[in-house]
């Protein structure tokens, strides 16, 4: 059942709060030794709130679209009084004395919390092979990676365990477990949701949003998430609007621009027919496809990197004469931001304005954009390249459509478009302007029920 | 002029094992080889995008 549905059956009273989490409960005991898909399981906590929901329901005060409904948040969001380890040994006994604003949002809108879930350690990769905490296991091949680096959010929606997880997104971390996992991945507008209460990896790159089993449960999530908070600078003022479309949905009309260069070199044919397929059906549904050239993505990438590495190696360079404690893949990153000048990082961001501004001519031909999410579908765990036109790091590969996106702060949705020939799931991505979600997701529902995907899960 | 590399390391991080430098350095020339042509024709007036406010959006499609 997806979000609205959960939640007209609790109303309904046909189901209860802790019905729905004992059931959630016993999906993770039973399945997630295999997926480890989360590192703590709050299961005594959710209980009790969920009879607390249960009473308020009955007492008629309603609190909101997740009043009662089991979810997961990545282990990277503050929870008061449960631990905290954003996937790393440093905090591995870290007890936040506050909540996230992302955790306050989704307790005011009466969701249920069942747990933190695995993830890249510090959210700086794409695998989720977590040296502390085991690697997360993509539920539709055990032998193959989630994604990352919210890959126990992915894997969680995926297999069933909760409908909703929470991710962040720095170089693609939602939409690439989305995508390896056959969920949707939302990663909203730079300002749309508040980071307060994340451990920042990237001051400028780092967003917050959600993993769901279909786009408008992505679209409800946003609403509860979205907003301003003046104790997070970067927060937008901007008033939120309305992000479930409206029924019947419809894109007639819409510019839908398939780019001609970058997003459709070096990806599997699988993929990127699929991908085409997507956008043919969009077109039946009343779409305007526009083939059009976008400015030079391997130079956002380019900027993105050095950004990240400066960025993230400023904040994690008080801990780095702990080098025993970081993974080998994530201490080297952090050694690589060390080692670049300040005169890099300043230039990448003086490039990063100019990009910023040759790409505003994109929403002057299209509406949005279509593109695969990642180049190919779930690479095998221990797998370090991927062969396409030449061997690419796993990592550089499965970030170079999505990287550029956090550059730029645009808003963009990763929802399934089809299975490949070992029938693992690949995704498409949807990129809108700054601040337009609404349309975003309006695309990603039309093209959602076009598609018809959302019944098929991974046997477990 | 390509970056001497193992003599800023030696400067910043001493304590970098020689394999993983070997291994860092390897990553940040290939980045250098990318990342130095976009300087040339940036103007000499652009400024950071450090404080990163969204560009306004554009009218919202029908």
């Amino acid at each position: 059942m997806n979000l609205q549905e959960i939640a007209k059956a609790l109303r309904e009273r046909t189901v209860s709060s802790a019905e729905l989490v004992s059931e959630s409960l016993r999906r993770i005991a039973a399945l997630d030794p295999r997926l480890k898909a989360f590192i703590t399981v709050t299961a005594e906590l959710a209980q009790s709130h969920a009879q607390q929901a249960d009473q308020d329901l009955a007492d008629g005060k309603d609190r909101g679209p997740l009043h009662g409904i089991p979810v997961a948040v990545k282990d990277v969001f503050s929870t008061q009084g449960v631990r905290t380890t954003c996937g790393s040994k440093l905090f591995a006994d870290h007890i936040p004395e506050h909540d996230a604003a992302v955790i306050e949002r989704l307790r005011a809108a009466g969701a249920v919390i069942v747990g933190k879930t695995n993830m890249h350690e510090l959210a700086y990769g794409v695998t989720s092979a977590n040296p502390h905490f085991g690697t997360v296991r993509n539920p539709w091949d055990l032998d193959r990676f989630a994604g990352g680096s919210s890959g126990g959010s992915g894997s969680a929606v995926a297999a069933g365990l909760v409908p909703m997880a929470m991710g962040s997104d720095t170089g693609g971390s939602i939409r690439i477990p989305a995508s390896f996992c056959g969920t949707v991945g939302l990663k909203p507008s730079f300002g749309r949701v508040s980071r307060y209460g994340v451990l920042p990896l990237d001051f400028s790159l780092d967003h917050m949003g959600p993993l769901t089993q279909c786009v408008r449960d992505a679209a409800l999530t946003l609403n509860v998430l979205a907003g301003f908070d003046p104790r997070d600078e970067t927060s937008s003022c901007r008033p939120v609007p309305p992000y479930l479309p409206p029924e019947p949905v419809a894109i007639h009309g819409l510019r839908i621009g398939l780019p001609e260069n970058f997003y459709f070199e070096r990806v599997s044919p699988s993929v990127a027919e699929a991908v085409r397929r997507a956008a043919r059906l969009a077109e039946e549904a009343g779409a305007v496809v526009v083939s059009l050239r976008v400015p030079d993505i391997t130079q956002l990438n380019t900027i993105g990197r050095i950004i990240l590495l400066s960025e993230a190696s400023a904040t994690m360079e008080r801990y780095l004469h702990r080098r025993g404690d970081f993974g080998p893949d994530v201490l080297a990153l952090l050694d690589q931001g060390r080692l670049l000048p300040a005169t890099d990082y300043i230039n990448a961001q003086r490039v990063r304005r100019v990009l910023l501004k040759e790409f505003q001519s994109v929403w002057k031909q299209v509406d949005c954009l279509l593109t695969p999410t990642t180049p190919t579908s779930a690479p095998k765990i221990g797998q370090s390249t991927i062969n396409l036109d030449g061997e690419e790091d796993v990592r550089i590969a499965s970030t170079r459509l999505v990287r550029g996106v956090n550059v730029l702060g645009l808003p963009s949705l990763s929802l399934p478009c089809g299975f490949d020939e070992e029938g693992l799931p690949l995704g498409l991505q949807i990129i809108g302007p700054s601040f337009h979600e609404a349309l975003i997701l309006r695309v990603g529902a039309a093209l959602e029920d076009a598609l018809n995907l959302t019944q098929r899960h991974p046997v477990l | 002029m390509p970056r001497d590399w193992n003599l800023i390391a030696k400067g910043i991080a001493p304590e970098i094992p020689a394999p993983e430098l070997e291994k860092v350095i390897g990553v940040l020339q290939a980045l250098e080889t990318q990342f130095v042509p976009l300087l040339r024709c940036l103007p000499h007036d652009t400024e950071p995008a450090v404080i990163f406010p969204p560009f306004p959006a554009p009218e919202e499609p029908v």
